[in-house]
């Protein structure tokens, strides 16, 4: 039997779009998120906060706590452990400060008490002696020989020596000969673009429910894309073991990556611990944007040449990203996926991570790539104005295909761009015509997609339905499209399949849910399980009938025997082995666990029509359609959704939302009242493509879908907008008073 | 011994031109042998890489399959949201 | 923290004015439930005023409308006859929050607010409207614009509280409108707001009061802009004058909403836009 190369070709469930099995929850308000945990004798934490952008803590002065009797345990960073290295070092560092408040919002301390405003009350006793010193938020700024240095040697191996201190990663990749590719050009444009971060603007805050035992035994309840990675991170940073602190997610409110990251659980727990009481702990809207991770602001210089026929000879960008108070912004990203689109001679990307006093960038969505798109992609449409050429057209001479050389090195194996691009060509909205004042954009994008730690569980119930465990939080519709997967898998309906997502003691380590991973990794675990347990099945039915292994065989949800000479059987249904198995040898459990490689990249391409006000700058998009190839859609409404989310965010990065500092780095609209994320009167409908070229790597064809989706939409926009307002918009965000200044600036 | 390319930043780290003849059965060994070839990576591979193995996408995996020709680009390694 | 609900506007009073500590009237709480739980006030006392039958009149009375302090704003954009004669004070009271906002928010705690931005004042004070106080020492009745000290701030003493707000019934051949400018759609806080009542004559406009929020501490009376489009017919030369005036007038601050010379800037282009609104509905009116 056979069942490692099964792909099924024709599918019955995969492709369609059942019910999601988390819908009435949701919808009636009774799905538990990370603040709906209680438990006897809770306390509440609340976090005390630097008002500093950078300052060394003098000292901490909990004196005034101490008689106090409604607090019960307060916490600083000498309650953490203190050998930790690396990325440890800097998880501990970013959520308790040590030496130094590094940005706004730095957490110095912490508080337990029976209630939260007990809590808040008690912050305010805590007596913090600071020594303000020079600070710096702005990437470029962060690189200036006088700038004050926020950590020394915190470089890592491959920055050039002599740089400054700030500067803490470079990178840089191509091939070819750029200024022999540049000679050949009949047009060379470059510009400088410059992007402000972008917060992932989840709706549900930052919560947990942690308890610690005195014996060392943690429980954790926390809304997180990645509770093994909480467990391991809560575990270091406690000196416990992983085994001992269970995490449970929680249903999850929106993530985006920036929930990949561990702010509060480590604090819960500590303080659970000298407490001896369960601690809950929920961030605030201002908490949140001041001290959890918005994506890296960004300083770009992009250089293209072409030729008039359309056709790219070089091409060379620098992709600055401030990264906050610690190394790691995602500048290698940017360098890599700036040009991936196109089939380049001649390319050069460099990339420089800088750290600024502002709160540790987190993931989000396509770390770095929509930046450097927005940038590559601009100059691209500046090409077609001047040289006369259909945006898609210029992007279909150069667009890779398969066995493409990338920028990034490696040739691409079977990939969609070209796919998306005749698609947008062919697409209504392409060919609709552009009312007066109405710019259009185009823009493609390009993401990697990952693998990672899976680890799943399939249970046969007796009655011969099906429980599947996985370790991977649902954060666009996993629990549907695995259930999906089962269903097809063993042919039992839809409804007969329970996915579940289970705690960290019950599967081995999974990733988190990132990289636009779950449903290629967890899906082609879940895929092997159902494959393992058809096994288990066949042999199960084998042995009830006396047989060997190779005399049965699995066909549309029966075990048969094969051939005359296995003797005349009646197929046994899944629910027949089944109802006797307790009986015939024990539970029947698939399982499947690996790090699978093989994810497939993907590219989108995105059409924009939108509008200026040019008295007050206000843009209103007119239409937006998404076309991005997918790989393989299990479940294509949850797909669509993706789509949409992507073209929704880009459209809140694109047009209004940034961080304002102030001149003393402190942040000014840590709120979503002044920091706009766009509402739905703000969004036209966003129409959405399917483009299905499957991915080489996964049995069923699935290349990941979260995150391209918001690699073209900066860009899409961008273009639309300087169309619509007549001048090349190169900073983000475009918001009214940035276009009227940038119309004002060009009419002198 | 399979083709390995380097991204231009690590590239600049070590006197050869590429491709540079690497031996390993897996992109474990080979990575190991490439230190061991060249001390100055040592940093570089240590703090995080990826690559690919004839152009199959290879982020985390040690015991991937490598060739008597592959070809073997090393990349940084890249995270996702 | 003390809560009070009393039923009648005698009770009322006497437990506001008795009551010697820190206190706030929550109306339909949407600004004082905001800053209770973000710490921005702690009042020792709480007074919900909507269980009060008469403050929750909408009706006309002695040549006003009389709006009860505590009718909703949806209670305002769904009555015809009230949008129909003051279109200006509706669209106002329409664009604060959401339609659920809008379910519990009410005009005279938009205007005790006393926000800069507030989207309700503008076109309130372009018509002229007031409001009765209660207290100790009994009612009284004061026009909105002057009733207004600055952000947070009005002109009351500890005892008192407002009971209705006044407008008097719209004259012929007029019409009022009022606009704000957002980067966004909805749920937003105006960067400029702008409420004209005009009335016309012959299509000429005889009288117009122009009022700027959002570009100053409390609203601004842009007279001298009112003089320049008394009449005309808003010709293009005119209009231009009028903008570039009303750029003048404002008095904006720079701040995370927009710098000075953005909001100076969009403030003239309002004023123009709600002025030829306002003249278009009057010359319907008329
Ligand atoms: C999501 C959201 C969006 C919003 N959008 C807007 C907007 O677009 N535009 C806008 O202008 N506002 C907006 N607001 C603010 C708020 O909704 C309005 O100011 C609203 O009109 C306040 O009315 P209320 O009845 O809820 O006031 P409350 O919160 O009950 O009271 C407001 C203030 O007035 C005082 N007060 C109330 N009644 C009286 C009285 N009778 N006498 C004396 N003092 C009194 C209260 O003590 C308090 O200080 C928004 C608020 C939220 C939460």
């Amino acid at each position: 039997m056979a069942f490692d190369n099964v792909s099924a070709k024709s599918f019955k469930v995969v492709g369609t779009r059942p019910e999601r099995p988390d819908g009435i929850e949701k919808v009636t308000g009774q799905a538990r998120f990370g603040a709906d945990a209680y438990l006897p004798g809770m306390l509440h934490g609340a976090i005390l906060r630097s008002p500093h952008a950078h300052a060394k803590i003098l000292s901490i002065d909990i004196s005034a706590l101490e008689n106090d009797k409604s607090v019960k345990a307060v916490v600083t960073r000498n309650d953490f452990e203190c050998n930790l290295t690396g990325e440890d070092w800097n998880i501990l560092e970013n959520i308790m400060a040590g030496e130094k408040a590094l940005y706004d919002g730095h957490a110095i301390a912490a508080v337990a008490c029976s209630s939260l405003l007990e809590a808040k009350d008690a912050l305010k006793k805590i007596i913090v002696q600071y020594e303000i010193l020079p600070h710096v938020t702005d990437v470029e700024e962060a690189m200036k020989e006088n700038a004050p240095v926020i950590r020394e040697g915190s470089a890592r191996s491959s920055v050039p020596k002599g740089m400054h201190p700030n500067i803490v990663g470079y990178h840089e990749s191509g091939h070819g000969d750029v200024e022999a590719g540049f000679k050949e050009a009949d047009l060379i444009l470059e510009e400088n673009f410059r992007t402000e971060a972008a917060h992932q603007g989840y709706i549900e805050p930052h919560a947990c429910l942690a308890t610690m035992m005195p014996d060392g035994k943690g429980e954790v309840w926390c809304c997180t894309q990645g509770h093994f990675n909480v467990a391991k991170v809560c575990a270091k940073l406690l000196g416990s073991d992983a085994s001992q602190i269970r995490v449970t997610a929680s249903e999850i409110g929106g993530g985006f990556g920036g929930k990949t990251a561990v702010f509060i659980e480590p604090v819960a727990l500590a303080l659970s611990k000298k407490a001896t009481h369960p601690v809950k702990i929920v961030m605030s809207r201002n908490e949140i944007f001041r001290a959890t991770g918005p994506t890296s602001s960004t300083s770009m210089h992009v250089k293209i040449g072409m030729k008039k026929n359309g056709k790219i000879t070089a091409a060379e960008g620098t992709f600055k990203l401030q990264g906050g108070a610690f190394p790691g912004s995602p500048m290698a990203e940017s360098a890599m996926c700036a040009f991936a689109p196109y089939e380049l001679d001649n390319v050069r990307s460099v990339g420089w991570d800088v750290m600024c006093n502002r709160p540790k960038q987190a993931a989000y969505r396509a770390p770095g790539s929509p930046m450097a798109a927005f940038a590559v992609e601009s100059i691209i449409d500046e090409f077609c104005k001047r040289l006369k050429l259909d945006p898609i057209e210029v992007r279909l001479i150069n667009a890779v295909t398969e066995g493409s050389k990338s920028s990034y090195g490696p040739k691409f194996q079977r990939i969609g761009l070209v796919e998306t691009l005749e698609a947008a060509k062919s697409h209504p909205h392409y060919a609709a015509p552009i009312e007066r004042g109405v710019g259009r954009g185009i823009s493609c994008g390009f993401w990697f997609n990952f693998g990672g730690e899976t680890c799943v569980s399939l249970a046969l119930s007796e009655d011969g339905t099906a429980s599947l465990s996985v370790g991977t939080p649902d954060i666009g519709g996993s629990r549907a499209s695995m259930s999906q997967i089962v269903s097809e898998e063993l042919n039992i309906p839809y409804e007969k399949v329970r996915a579940t997502v289970a705690d960290t003691a019950t599967l081995g380590y999974n990733e988190i849910s990132h990289g636009s991973r779950v449903t290629f990794a967890t899906g082609l675990a879940t895929i092997k399980a159902a494959q393992d347990m058809k096994k288990k099945l066949c042999l199960r039915a084998a042995k009830v009938w006396g047989l060997d292994e190779e005399a049965v065989y699995w066909e549309e949800g029966y075990v048969k025997p094969a051939g005359p000479n296995a003797g005349d059987h009646e197929p046994l249904s899944i629910a027949d082995i089944a109802k006797t198995m307790g009986r015939t040898g024990g539970p029947i459990v698939g399982h499947y666990e690996a790090s699978p490689e093989g994810a497939g990249v993907s590219f989108a391409t995105h059409i924009v029509d939108a509008k200026v006000d040019k008295e007050t700058g206000f843009t209103s998009i007119e239409r937006y359609t998404v076309i991005q190839d997918a790989g393989k859609a299990i479940h294509p409404s949850y797909v669509e959704g993706q789509f949409q989310g992507g073209a929704a965010q880009g459209i809140g990065w694109a047009l209004n939302e940034e961080y304002i500092y102030d001149k003393k780095g402190i942040l000014q609209n840590a709120g979503f009242l002044d920091y706009r994320i766009p509402v739905a009167s703000d969004l036209p409908k966003i129409d959405t493509e399917i483009i299905e070229v499957p991915n080489p790597g996964h049995p069923y064809g699935v290349r990941g879908v979260g995150e391209t989706s918001i690699c073209p939409p900066l860009a899409a926009i961008a273009n639309a907008v300087s169309s619509s307002a007549g001048i090349r918009m190169k900073q983000l965000p475009m918001s009214p008073p940035k276009i009227l200044e940038a119309m004002d600036d060009n009419n002198g | 011994m399979a083709d390995v390319y380097l991204w231009a930043g690590a590239k600049r780290l070590i006197e050869d031109e590429s491709p540079l003849n690497i031996s390993g059965k897996t992109v474990g060994e080979l990575l190991q042998n490439l230190v061991v070839k060249y001390p100055n990576l040592k940093n570089i591979v240590r703090e995080g890489v990826s690559c690919s193995v004839d152009d199959k996408l290879v982020f985390n995996s040690s015991t991937e399959t490598v060739f008597e020709n592959s070809e073997v680009y090393i990349f940084e390694r890249i995270s996702g949201g | 923290m003390k809560y009070e609900a009393p039923e009648t506007i005698d009770q009322a009073i006497d437990i506001y004015s008795k009551f010697n500590g820190s206190k706030k009237i929550l109306a339909g709480g949407t600004d004082v439930l905001v800053q209770l739980r973000t710490d921005i006030v702690r009042p020792e006392m709480v007074m919900n005023i909507k269980k009060i039958n008469s403050l929750h009149e909408f009706c006309i009375v002695d040549g006003y409308w009389k709006i009860g302090a505590a009718v909703s704003a949806s209670k305002i954009t769904k009555n015809t006859a009230f949008i129909s004669e003051w279109p200006g004070i509706a669209e106002g009271v329409g664009l604060i929050g959401s339609t659920q906002i809008q379910n519990r928010a009410t005009l005279v705690g938009n205007l005790s607010n006393a926000s800069p931005a507030a989207d309700g004042i503008p076109a309130l004070v372009a018509a002229n409207a007031k409001v009765e106080i209660v207290g100790q020492q009994g009612s009284r009745v004061k026009d909105v614009y002057s009733l207004i000290e600055g952000p947070g701030k009005l002109h009351l003493s500890k005892d008192e509280f407002i009971t209705h707000i006044l407008i008097p019934l719209q004259r012929d051949r007029s019409a009022d409108c009022y606009l704000r400018f957002i980067p966004r759609t909805e749920m937003d806080i105006a960067v400029v707001g702008c409420g004209v009542n005009l009335s016309v004559k012959n299509q000429s406009i005889s009288s117009a009061k122009i009022v700027l929020g959002a570009v100053g501490p409390k609203v601004i009376f842009a007279d001298e802009a009112a003089e320049l489009v008394l009449n005309s017919r808003l010709d293009k030369d005119v209009i231009l004058k009028l903008q570039r005036m009303c750029e003048e007038i404002a008095t904006p601050i720079s701040d995370k909403r927009g710098s000075i010379r953005f909001r100076r800037q969009v403030a003239g282009v309002l004023a123009k836009r709600a002025l030829q609104k306002a003249y278009a509905r009057a010359l319907e009116v008329s």
